[in-house]
Parts: structure tokens; sequence; C-alpha cells
């Protein structure tokens, strides 16, 4: 396909030499200058020029798209670390070979979520009503039961903060979600490593 | 379990700061790139704060 590319190019190349040369011939012939031959070959050296340089590097960015291509990390299966993500967070990645990746975003998820009880947040339980209680309970739920077994963990040991007012339960409450976000992310990102999009 | 009190602004940097790291490791690959994105999610946080602080500052005026 390339070659083909190539031989077109070369065609076109010609083209615009050929259609550069008649124009300069043109120009001379009008402006009377005999001696003109100086100029026409200086313009035939600058367009064929030009077109090599154009010419050169569309098969240089060619040649490196097909590099990256050929460099792509091949498939694995996806369910087994995004479904071991989702439980414990960061753990997918170890079992494809990214532990230090893991350990941040397994870390990162963690922190979140323990700061969150620290500060007294509180669980979304599902509710339906209006669209905005809807979104904002059955989101929350969403988003708290993705932090996987930590959710599970600190429900199972009775952990039942009041949704009071106060700015710190209210932040407290946003990090327990932020957490399940995180993990979100990390289920993601696991995704896109075992089908070979990311490296 | 102890309890945590903290300001509003030690809570929010606190969240941008997890919050930055993650998106860095999920957002770019290599360790430059990843770096220098937690550090632009970091710094856009920080600044959106303290712009939106100011607003309401205004608006509450």
């Amino acid at each position: 396909m390339l070659d083909d590319f190539g031989k077109r190019l070369t065609e076109f190349d010609q083209w615009i030499v050929h259609l550069s040369l008649n124009w300069v011939g043109t120009q001379n012939s009008k402006m009377g200058l005999v001696a003109g031959g100086n100029f026409g070959q200086w313009a035939r050296r600058q367009t064929g020029g030009l077109a090599r340089v154009v010419y050169t590097g569309i098969v240089t960015m060619a040649t490196e798209v097909n590099q990256q291509a050929a460099a792509a990390v091949p498939t694995q299966p996806w369910a087994l670390p995004v479904l071991l993500t989702w439980i414990a967070p960061g753990a997918g990645y170890f079992l494809l070979k990214s532990p230090v990746r893991g350990a941040l975003m397994g870390g990162t998820s963690l922190l979140m979520f323990v700061l969150g009880l620290l500060m007294r947040g509180s669980f979304f339980e599902a509710q339906t009503g209006d669209l905005l209680t809807t979104v904002i309970y059955s989101g929350g739920f969403a988003c708290n039961l993705a932090s996987g077994s930590l959710y599970f963990l600190a429900k199972a040991f009775g952990y039942n903060a009041p949704d009071v007012a106060g700015h710190v339960v209210d932040y407290g409450t946003k990090f327990l979600v932020g957490s399940g976000l995180i993990n979100v992310l990390a289920m993601v990102d696991v995704f896109e490593i075992a089908k070979g999009k990311k490296g | 379990m102890p309890n945590m009190a903290l300001s509003h602004f030690e809570m929010a940097i606190v969240f941008s700061l997890l919050t930055s790291v993650a998106l860095g490791i999920t957002g770019k690959t290599g360790r430059q790139e990843q770096i220098r994105y937690a550090g632009y999610c970091f710094g856009s946080f920080v600044l959106a704060l303290f712009g939106i602080s100011w607003l309401m500052y205004f608006g509450h005026r």
C-alpha cells in the first residue's frame, strides 16, 4: 500500500514540477528573459525539493504508525482482573504484572475510604422518588458498591454512621463515594490494559 | 474509632491530592507523563478551589 502511495506521490511530484516549470517558462517568455535558464533550473530544484520534503515526511509518519501498531500489547482475558479490582482495589493490576500501578491505585482508594470512615461519612441507600432523589441516592449507592470488599467489610463490622449535618460528615460521605469512583477508574484502566489498548 | 476533624481547606486538599494521583495513573502512560499529569490535575484542583471560594465569598457579601 505504501509503495502504491509512493508511486502516486511520485507522479504528483512530477506533475507539480511540470506545472511549475511551464509557469516559469511562460513568465520568462513574457518578460523576455532569454537567459532565464538559470531561474528555470532554480525553480525546478526548489519545487522538486519541496515535494521531496513532503513525501519524506508522509513516509516517515506512515512508518511510525506501522511500528506503533506492531508494538501494541497483545490482548489478555479481562474479566478476572476487572472482577479482582472491584473486590480488592488495585488487585487486578498485580495479575497484569503492573504492581506499582496496582499499589498506588489500591492505596489511594483504600486511604480515601478509611478517611471517609474516620470523618464518619454515611453510606447511601438506594432510593427512588423524583429524578434528583433517584440520581443522588441510587448513584451514591452504586458508587459505594464500587468500593467492593471495603464497603461489604464496613457493613459487616456494623459501620452505620447517621447522615447528620456538618461539613466533616459531609466530606466523609464524599470521600466514601470518591473511593468507589477511583475504583471504577481502576477497573476501566485494568480493562484497557488487558485488551492491549494501553501499555 | 477515632474521629477526624479537619478544616474545609485541609479536606479539599487531601481529596484533590488523592484524586490527582488516581487521574495521573489512569490518564497517562509512562512515569514522567503520569507525574506531570497528576501535578497538572492537582494544580487545577487547587486553582479551582481558590477561584470558587473567592467567588462564593463575593457572592455572599
